[in-house]
Parts: structure tokens; C-alpha cells; sequence
């Protein structure tokens, strides 16, 4: 029954990574709109309240957009770019806005952190289950404007 | 849940000119801070731009193409190593970018058929192969559309690389294009002495050798990729480490909104001496000679 069980619950990620691997490209990229990849793209599967954080260099003289897309089982992602020294730039603050349109002054690293929300289930044996089951892929997708 | 409070400074620019008739406005938002505590890096992935970013900010520079910067060899021999492999695709790709953007259509052509070779490889045969060459040729006078295609090229190269868990692959396929654009832009720094954009573009690389280098530090490569590639590379940092990069200059509080898009942070400026210039051209130039003798 254990062997069942591990062999089980390695089956279900595996079909998950599996689903995430493809993720960005089926539910990210048309988001970029007419920006162009920059190849700085980022997929991570997360649990509520976890986070995938990214380093990306963005040039001073191209206009950049960043656009994020989640699984709905994981509710609005939180989404941040900070610079090298964590200073805030931007917060969608949990809100729908999946996208940040922007330039930089000076060449330069920014971070970009998804966080899944924590969600609320009422804390007994079998939502607590319920709460361990729930995953879902997360991507981060830069372009740049010709 | 806690109330914090964000100061913006947005700046409104009135008109063309940015000098004249600023208008400032301080505008504070109330918003909800969530329980995560979003201070503190725990795990951190690092990103390499892909080398047509490189090669339009050198064409936006107004240097010239040159030929005779592309990678010398033209018959190339089935790889023994995958790594071999994915390390070359990204030099080919990104000499297939920088003819490309300066609409050399002779050098595109030869390039493409080089790089579907390549990518055969190391099994990308599904995202670039014939039809690719056949959009290409049928896209070959319209410039836009090609930097589309060959932007997306690279995007799902590296994508396919990553979904098959190819990730060491993918890091020496951004290497090996990030390696050929430090090559032609410090190469034509060299011809155009006065050019200060093409100077920028060099010290700009100062940050990116950094996520470079931390992003192949997560692989085990082999011996051949190891001694020729990327203990060169960290050599060449120690070169870059010299130029002062001041991050604490660096301020988050100047967001400025400026036709309809937002400029993040505060203007700075790095000098790029002749010396360190020579010594960056030389690096990358015996890491070249690496690659021709211990890598094809």
C-alpha cells in the first residue's frame, strides 16, 4: 500500500512538471501582445503561498513588458518587480493585472517574484488535505518592443 | 492584515521635449500587505537576455556589420557532446541574429542552415528545421517580420531545451550567445573608437556576466566546458569587477511616467577605459581560440 501510495503521488507530479514544462508557451507568450520574447522566461510550479522569484537584466533604451499567467486554482498571483537592492517598483498587490509595460533609466537587474496567495479553508483534518492537494504552474514572460 | 503605505513619484511629462515643463505629483495608495513576507530572497533563478537584444542596441548605436567578426568555421563536424553542441548553436544563433538585423540576406541564409544542423543535434529538429528557413527566405525583405521569427526561433529553442529538462543545455546555449555578442561588440568598439553607445552596451555586460555565471554554477559540465569556457568567463569577471558599478545609487523612488510607459529608477553612468576594453576583447578572443581548438 505504500509503495502504491509513493508510486502514486509520483505519478502526480510528474504529470504536473509535465503540464507546467509547456505552460508558458500555452497560456503566456500570447500575452506579450507585439512585445518579442527575450528568452528570459520563467515557469515554476507553487503551492498557496509559496513564491518563484527571477533575476532578469532589462537594457536602458528598449521599452519592456512582463506579463505573468498562473493556473486559476491558485487564485491571483502576486506580482513584484523590485531592483538588485530590493527596492519596490511595482505591485499588482494580488489584483488581476498580469502585466507591467516599462523602460529603465540605467541597464539593470530586476527581480520579479510570483507568490500564490495563501487560500482559506477552514482548518480541519480533510481540508487540510484538501489544501496539500492544491498546486498549479506559475510563469513570468518578458518581451521587448522593435 | 496591516496598513502600509507607498509613496510613487510619478512625474508627468508635458509635451516632446523631456526637459521642459515637468509637472511632479506625489501621490500616495493605501494598500493591503499581504502575509507574505516578500523581503527576504530565498531561491532565485537567474535569466540571460537572448543576443538579438545585444545586436539591435549595437545597430541602434549606428555601427557598421562586419563579416569578418562571424564564427570562422564553416564545415562543421557532427558533435561528439551535447554540450559541444548546445554551447555552438548559441554562438551560430547569435551570429544568425547580428546578420540578420543588419539585413545581410547571403549571411542569414548560410547562418540558418548552420544553425537547423546544429539544433538537430541536440533534438530541437521540432522547432527548427526546414520550414523554418522556408518562413525565413519568404520573410527575407521584410525586416520586422524576420526579427519576429528569429526572436521567436531562439524563445522556442530555449523553451523546448527547458521542457525536455534540458537546462544545463539551454545555459550553454545563452552562453555560447552571450560569449559571440561580447566578441562582435567589443571588436567593433575597437573600430569605432568614439562611439560611446557601443561602450555602454559593453559595461552593461558587467551585470549579465554575473547572472551568467551564477546560472551555469547550478551545472555539472564536462571537462572540455569547464577548463575552456567557464573558468575563462569567471576570469573575465574579475576584468568587469573593476569597472565601478554603483548600486547604491541605484533608487527605486524615481518612477517616472513618460509617454504612457513608466521609466523605472535613476540615471547612472559607468566608464569603460581603453584598458579594460582590451582586456575584455582579449578574454573573450582566447575564449573564442578555446572554442575553435577544444569544442568543434
Amino acid at each position: 500500500m505504500k509503495y502504491l501510495l509513493i508510486l502514486l503521488s509520483t505519478l502526480f507530479f510528474s504529470n504536473t512538471n509535465a503540464q507546467c514544462r509547456s505552460f508558458a508557451k500555452e497560456n503566456c507568450k500570447q500575452l506579450l501582445g507585439n512585445y518579442i520574447a527575450t528568452g528570459e522566461t520563467n515557469t515554476s510550479e507553487l503551492k498557496p503561498g509559496e513564491k518563484h522569484q527571477f533575476m532578469a537584466t532589462f537594457y536602458k533604451g528598449q521599452h519592456y513588458r512582463v506579463a505573468i499567467c498562473s493556473d486559476e486554482a491558485l487564485g491571483n498571483i502576486q506580482f513584484t518587480i523590485r531592483n538588485a537592492k530590493r527596492q519596490l517598483y511595482f505591485d499588482n498587490h494580488g489584483e488581476t493585472i498580469t502585466n507591467f509595460d516599462f523602460r529603465v533609466a540605467t541597464t539593470q537587474q530586476l527581480i520579479i517574484s510570483l507568490i500564490a496567495p495563501e487560500i482559506s479553508i477552514e482548518e480541519d483534518e480533510n481540508n487540510q488535505n484538501k489544501k496539500e492537494e492544491i498546486s498549479g504552474c506559475v510563469s513570468a514572460i518578458t518581451g521587448f518592443r522593435l | 492584515m496591516r496598513k502600509i503605505t507607498v509613496y510613487i513619484l510619478l512625474t508627468t511629462i508635458i509635451g516632446c521635449n523631456f526637459n521642459d515643463n515637468k509637472k511632479v505629483v506625489n501621490e500616495e495608495i493605501n494598500i493591503i500587505e499581504t502575509k507574505i513576507n516578500d523581503g527576504i530572497i530565498e531561491n532565485i533563478y537567474y535569466s540571460i537576455p537572448s543576443p538579438i537584444e545585444t545586436t539591435i542596441l549595437i545597430k541602434q548605436g549606428g555601427l557598421k556589420f562586419s563579416g569578418e567578426l562571424l564564427f570562422p568555421e564553416s564545415n562543421l563536424k557532427p558533435f561528439s557532446k551535447k554540450a559541444n553542441a548546445a554551447l555552438i548553436l548559441g554562438i551560430l544563433s547569435a551570429d544568425l541574429n547580428y546578420a540578420m538585423v543588419y539585413e545581410k540576406q547571403k549571411e542569414t541564409s548560410q547562418l540558418l542552415e548552420k544553425v537547423i544542423n546544429v539544433a538537430k543535434e541536440i533534438n530541437l529538429s521540432q522547432v527548427i528545421n526546414d520550414k523554418t528557413k522556408e518562413r525565413i527566405d519568404q520573410n527575407i525583405n521584410n525586416k520586422d517580420s524576420m526579427q519576429i521569427i528569429i526572436s521567436d526561433q531562439f524563445w522556442e529553442i530555449d523553451n523546448l531545451l527547458k521542457e525536455n529538462e534540458d537546462h544545463d543545455l539551454a545555459a550553454l546555449l545563452v552562453t555560447g550567445g552571450w560569449i559571440e555578442g561580447i566578441h562582435i561588440a567589443s571588436e567593433l568598439a575597437l573600430v569605432d573608437t568614439a562611439n560611446k553607445s557601443i561602450k555602454e552596451v559593453l559595461t552593461d555586460q558587467k551585470i549579465v556576466l554575473e547572472n551568467l555565471i551564477q546560472l551555469n554554477e547550478t551545472f555539472e559540465y564536462n571537462d572540455e566546458i569547464n577548463e575552456f569556457i567557464i573558468i575563462p568567463l569567471i576570469e573575465l569577471k574579475t576584468i568587469f569587477d573593476g569597472i565601478p558599478y554603483p548600486i547604491d545609487k541605484l533608487d527605486s523612488t524615481s518612477i517616472k511616467l513618460i509617454d504612457n510607459e513608466y521609466e523605472l529608477g535613476n540615471y547612472l553612468t559607468f566608464n569603460l577605459g581603453e584598458r579594460d576594453l582590451n582586456l575584455i576583447r582579449n578574454k573573450i578572443l582566447a575564449i573564442r581560440e578555446n572554442i575553435l581548438i577544444h569544442i568543434l
